[in-house]
């Protein structure tokens, strides 16, 4: 599981607005009894993939904001292979924590679905840390 | 010497017609308390299960059935979800949640998108439904942007899928709802034990 990232802030209102842009590379696998089996098993109706950054602030102790999802069902490829892939959503800080911030952790998470039963939500292995700027982006425009 | 046999349980003898019906009017009687008191203990264990459930769970409503389309493909219409609400357990992003809007009944079934966590514990966090584009905050109340922990009722752990069908269509069809009332009605009535 590898990410790249690169990385622009701007502000927008009050709160600081990230911008991200990342690779993924994934293969999805179940982890039971430490065998590394296909995730899809009998009882796998689909999978919720989520990206998601998690970071410090002054003002929030922690945060977590999920950059982009998609759902794999049963039956797609395990396998990601993702390239220049822009946010799906917004990545606003509850403040201006992004400036500056130097640790945002960026890591691929999914929630299984089964046909009937357990909701587990397993996070990958392998995450990514990013930095953003000290200084906000004004020559670009999104 | 000829000696009339007394039934059992019949009271002072009123000559053997008059006995026979006497017996019979008692008898079923008697067997429909024993019916009613039977279907009274049915229900008043179901009561039990479900409180006991509410406690273990910490959550008011452990189970709940998916109201609407907006978590497709993953819950339906119908489906039911078993929550538990613990409180030490934190609030995530991807997990999916059953909150309540402030004011309205209705409990809404999605995921929690964002959070932003205090150092005491505060927490406010936003929500979305998988199968919706839009972020829920046009569903929470005038002015409010975030949940707290207060809205939740619950986190969802595990699903079946069509089971709940059933208080949907006793809440659609109300005369469904009632013809099933009747049918254990008469069952609790004409039920004989042998």
């Amino acid at each position: 599981l590898r990410k790249n990232v690169e990385d622009f802030t701007g502000p927008r209102e009050r709160s600081d607005l990230g911008f991200i842009t990342f690779d993924i590379t994934a293969d999805i696998l179940n982890g039971k009894n430490g065998l590394r089996t296909s995730i899809f098993d009998w009882n796998v109706k689909q999978l919720f993939l989520y990206l998601s950054a998690e970071y410090s602030t002054k003002n929030n102790a922690l945060n977590q904001v999920v950059l982009w999802d998609k759902i794999m069902l049963r039956g797609d490829n395990p396998r990601l292979f993702l390239k220049d892939m822009k946010t799906k959503y917004f990545f606003f800080d509850d403040g201006n924590g992004l400036k500056g911030n130097r640790n945002i952790t960026l890591t691929l998470s999914w929630n299984v679905v089964p046909n009937a039963g357990i909701l587990p939500l397993v996070t990958g292995s392998g995450h990514v840390s990013v930095p953003f700027p000290d200084t906000y982006e004004t020559t670009k425009s999104y | 010497r000829l000696v009339a046999s007394r039934r059992r349980g019949c009271g002072p003898s009123r000559g053997p017609a008059m006995d026979i019906f006497g017996d019979l009017r008692r008898m079923n009687k008697r067997q429909l308390y024993y019916q009613v008191l039977n279907f009274a203990m049915i229900v008043s264990s179901a009561l039990m299960i479900w409180k006991g459930l509410i406690v273990i769970t910490g959550s008011e409503s452990p189970i709940v059935v998916v109201l609407s389309g907006s978590m497709e493909p993953a819950f339906h219409r119908g489906d039911l979800l078993f929550l538990t609400n613990f409180h030490d357990d934190p609030i995530r992003a991807g997990e999916i949640v059953v909150f309540k809007v402030e004011g309205r009944d209705i409990p809404i079934v999605h995921r929690v998108i964002k959070i932003h966590e205090k150092e005491n514990g505060n927490i406010k966090f936003l929500t979305k439904g998988d199968n919706n584009e839009v972020d829920d905050r046009g569903l929470y109340k005038e002015g409010q942007n975030w949940l707290e922990k207060k809205d939740v009722v619950g986190r969802a752990r595990g699903f079946l899928p069509y089971v709940g069908m059933v208080t949907i269509i006793m809440n659609d069809y109300p005369k469904f709802k009632y013809a099933l009332l009747a049918v254990m009605g008469a069952y609790v009535l004409v039920k004989r034990e042998s």
